[in-house]
């Protein structure tokens, strides 16, 4: 058996009293409301598949019963089973877990006692209106009492099951079911026991599945407290409907937006909508922000961090050079750049830069959506008298050996079971160095300002000529810091461009102002009377 | 200039292997699991006989990252009292920077260490711990080359994996893996680090009991993701601009007691 059961739960008979309890008061519920009781009954047994009985009694709504449903007994005599076939589990956000196990259970019992009315000729008078009411004589009800028995239940059933991010879901696939019925009115016996085994078929198709998954999902989403769930339900909706949609398009929230933020956002928002690029820009494709041309794209690769831009494998940087039209070249280069690796020939010819490595690794790590102040630095103190006891415990262990003692001890360090684990300290916030040479422009904006302090990159002369003859054109790509706070342009932004580039902002003249006329742009950022010509700056927002 | 490990020594001795595990498990049993993990436990570890080739590269001054955490360490550290302690305020200052120093290591590791780790997931319903599921994970061929950043300063100690070196043999197995993924189509960015460039990872899902029943093995997508999980972790751990940093100053309560048998043999001795 692949899963486990603890055997002390159903040896010293309180698996059976729970299960017994917890269906007793989810059948009794059941009278009340019918309409949850479904899923309450199957939550008490969920793993067990005894609920199946439950789920067909709690279906007949009529008020035939005439007491409470007691479950008088339950017995597991064997420990269920539940295997796993096969597992799959998938990082992607559609399913985390999907699994296939075979359920099976043997010999189990249970034992059902309740009142039923025998009285066929009884009149429910309670709803109808008076005056259609006929006078009767006698109308009195005949309750008999019956004890239902499912003795030897063997269940044998393949269930797919999916664990998605807050919900279970189970689909039964091959289901042997087999009990042996047994009724106090032998009268009922024949027909009882067609009917429900004839809704087996629905109970394991539609309702049980959907009890477990909206059983799961109170779980993953209240926690485990299973009992108090029901209260959860009808307390939150009702949260829900008092929140009303704000709107911020007053005249007044507007102003407090950034214009050239809004200026970009509309841009870009025109472009889609449209599906035409030029209208953003003025001449080019390349022009765009964002927007890239197939040919300009080893430039672009160029431009990312990487170890391998810096220290171009030798090889790797022949094929570059000698580059076809055909795909296959870029594919490859793609594929070198996505281990970034330092080569072990500059690492032997020692002609590396120690602090260039450490700030290409820096920016990669910014550009891939790390935010700066979480970078996860652990201090792990270590008291030196602890260490101390235990180095010298581990001496005595194995005084034989000599050279392993100091490893042993390296190894251990991290280790040592006294030491304190201080949360995720946000240390400080690394400061990325300004971006790659040969754009002047940027790097006297930058003069003053902390940022000069670090150590500039220096890029290889091979690929610094490339840059020269695009700086022009990749300065449009620029992002300014302020955006920081907007989510999904910083996404587009981590996407594309090193999110550390200047503290001020650098709007370049893309923006025209027969560009915003003629287009039409619908957002409203645009109502601002802005005039901005192509020599014009715009205003410092940044503020 | 590379250093030499007796790894013979280190290896075959059934000792060490058996309290590093015992080391491992005892630390294991500190941590507080979430409810449905249970008993997690290293059975099996074994160094193998394949040394890690360990080169050293560089000794230098330390990087400037490491001094503006220490410095920003101590002003966050406001409430503690430093005034007391006057050798601390030496070590911040920059009074002492002799003895800080950093070397560049080049870890090579294409060892067959092997851990095998077990654990049990558990189901807490109805009843506490009334379904369990034994996982067993056994991990071999793990496959390292990388530089190494070991900074001592401040009488405290970081160390970082700064990126990988391109090795012919890791790399290969690197482009195999990857091919399947979706991380060909770009969709995922740049990796400044992998840091375990290969690693095997064998699953055994369930328990073998009385015959009956069988127990999954090898669930490839199971190994993928937790090969992926491992990976993210190291990487956000501990690999630059993340940094490990382990403390060898007194804790403030301690009443300053002077070990000066320091292993580090750079002890600051306050004065």
């Amino acid at each position: 058996m692949s899963f486990r059961f603890d055997r002390g739960t159903f040896e010293d008979n309180s698996f059976n009293e729970q299960i017994r309890e917890k269906l007793t008061a989810a059948l009794n519920s059941s009278s009340s409301q019918s309409e949850s009781a479904p899923s309450q009954g199957a939550k008490t047994a969920a793993k067990n598949m005894e609920e199946v009985e439950s789920e067909t009694k709690s279906s007949k709504k009529l008020d035939i019963l005439k007491s409470g449903i007691t479950v008088r007994r339950v017995n597991f005599p064997s420990i269920p089973q539940l295997e796993i076939l096969d597992l799959d589990v998938s990082a992607q956000s559609k399913s985390l877990l999907k699994g296939i196990c075979k359920v099976s259970c043997k010999n189990a019992m249970l034992e059902i006692n309740t009142e039923i009315e025998a009285n066929l000729l009884l009149l429910y008078t309670d709803n109808s209106p008076a005056f259609t009411t006929p006078r009767l004589i006698s109308n009195d009800s005949f309750t008999v009492p019956i004890t239902m028995t499912f003795d030897r239940i063997e269940l044998e059933a393949i269930t797919n099951i999916f664990v998605k991010n807050n919900s279970v879901g189970i689909s039964f696939n091959d289901v042997n079911l087999d009990f042996k019925f047994d009724c106090s009115i032998k009268l009922l016996q024949s027909s009882i026991e067609k009917r429900l085994k004839g809704s087996m078929e629905s109970v394991f198709r539609d309702v049980l599945p959907s009890v477990i998954f909206s059983m799961s999902q109170r779980w993953f989403t209240h926690g485990e407290g299973g009992t108090g769930a029901g209260d959860d339900r009808s307390v939150f909706p009702a949260e829900d409907h008092k929140r009303v949609p704000k709107t911020i398009l007053d005249e007044s929230d507007l102003e407090n937006l950034s214009a050239s933020n809004m200026l970009r956002l509309s841009s870009l928002v025109a472009s889609r909508q449209s599906l035409s690029l030029s209208s953003t820009a003025l001449k080019t494709l390349s022009t765009i922000p964002g927007c890239l041309e197939r040919q300009n794209l080893h430039r672009f690769n160029s431009r990312i961090p990487a170890l391998s831009t810096f220290y171009p494998d030798y090889e790797e940087e022949e094929k570059l050079m000698t580059r076809s039209a055909s795909n296959n070249v870029v594919v490859q280069t793609a594929c070198k750049e996505h281990a970034n690796t330092l080569p072990q020939r500059v690492l032997d010819e020692h002609t590396y830069d120690l602090k260039t490595i450490a700030s290409v690794q820096s920016r990669i790590y910014e550009r891939s959506g790390g935010d700066t102040s979480n970078i996860r630095r652990r201090k792990i103190k270590i008291k030196r008298k602890d260490v101390k006891t235990t180095h010298s415990l581990q001496e005595e262990q194995i005084p034989q050996s000599q050279s392993g003692d100091t490893k042993l001890h390296l190894a251990q360090r991290p280790i040592a079971s006294d030491t304190i684990f201080h949360s995720p300290q946000p240390l400080s916030a690394i400061q990325s160095p300004s971006v790659l040479c040969g754009e002047g422009g940027e790097q006297e904006s930058l003069s003053g300002s902390p940022l000069s302090d670090i150590p500039q990159l220096q890029l290889p002369a091979t690929v610094c000529k490339n840059f020269k003859n695009t700086t022009q054109k990749l300065s449009l790509l620029e992002e300014a810091q302020q955006l920081n706070h907007k989510r999904e342009f910083q996404k587009l932004r981590s996407s594309l461009y090193s999110p550390m580039r200047n503290s001020k902002f650098c709007v370049s003249h893309e923006l025209e102002s027969p560009l915003l006329d003629n287009k039409g742009l619908t957002f409203v950022g645009l109502a601002q009377k802005w005039k901005w010509g192509t020599e014009d700056l715009p205003p410092p927002y940044a503020g | 200039m590379s250093f030499e490990i007796n790894w013979e020594n280190v290896g075959k001795d059934a000792g060490i292997n058996f309290s590093i595990k015992s080391f491992i498990n005892s630390h294991l049993e500190s941590i507080e699991l979430p409810s449905y993990v249970r008993s997690l436990q290293v059975t099996k570890f074994d160094f193998g006989s394949t040394p890690p080739n360990v080169i050293l590269k560089e000794i230098s001054d330390p990087l400037e990252d490491f001094y503006q955490a220490v410095a920003e360490d101590q002003d966050g550290e406001i409430p503690m009292p430093p005034l007391l302690d006057p050798s601390l305020e030496n070590c911040e200052t920059g009074g002492d920077k002799e003895s800080d120093v950093q070397f560049l290591v080049e870890f090579d590791y294409k060892g067959n260490m092997v851990i095998e780790v077990c654990a049990e997931l558990v189901l807490n319903y109805p009843s506490p711990s009334f379904m369990t599921l034994p996982v067993k994970l056994s991990i071999s061929d793990i496959g390292i080359h990388s530089l190494c950043l070991i900074a001592y300063l401040a009488k405290q100690v970081f160390v970082s994996f700064l990126c990988d070196v391109s090795d012919p043999i890791l790399d290969s197995k690197d482009s195999l893996m990857d091919a399947s993924s979706a991380n060909f189509l770009g969709k995922r960015s740049l990796e400044r680090i992998s840091l375990i460039r290969s690693i095997k990872i064998s699953s055994e899902v369930g328990e073998h009991n009385n015959g009956e029943g069988s127990v999954l093995r090898s669930v490839g997508k199971l190994e993928q993701f937790l090969l992926e999980v491992v990976k993210n972790m190291l990487r956000n751990e501990a690999a630059w601009p993340s940094w490990i940093n382990l403390d060898f100053n007194d804790e403030h309560d301690d009443d300053n007691d002077n070990d000066n048998d320091n292993e580090d043999a750079r002890d600051e001795k306050p004065t």
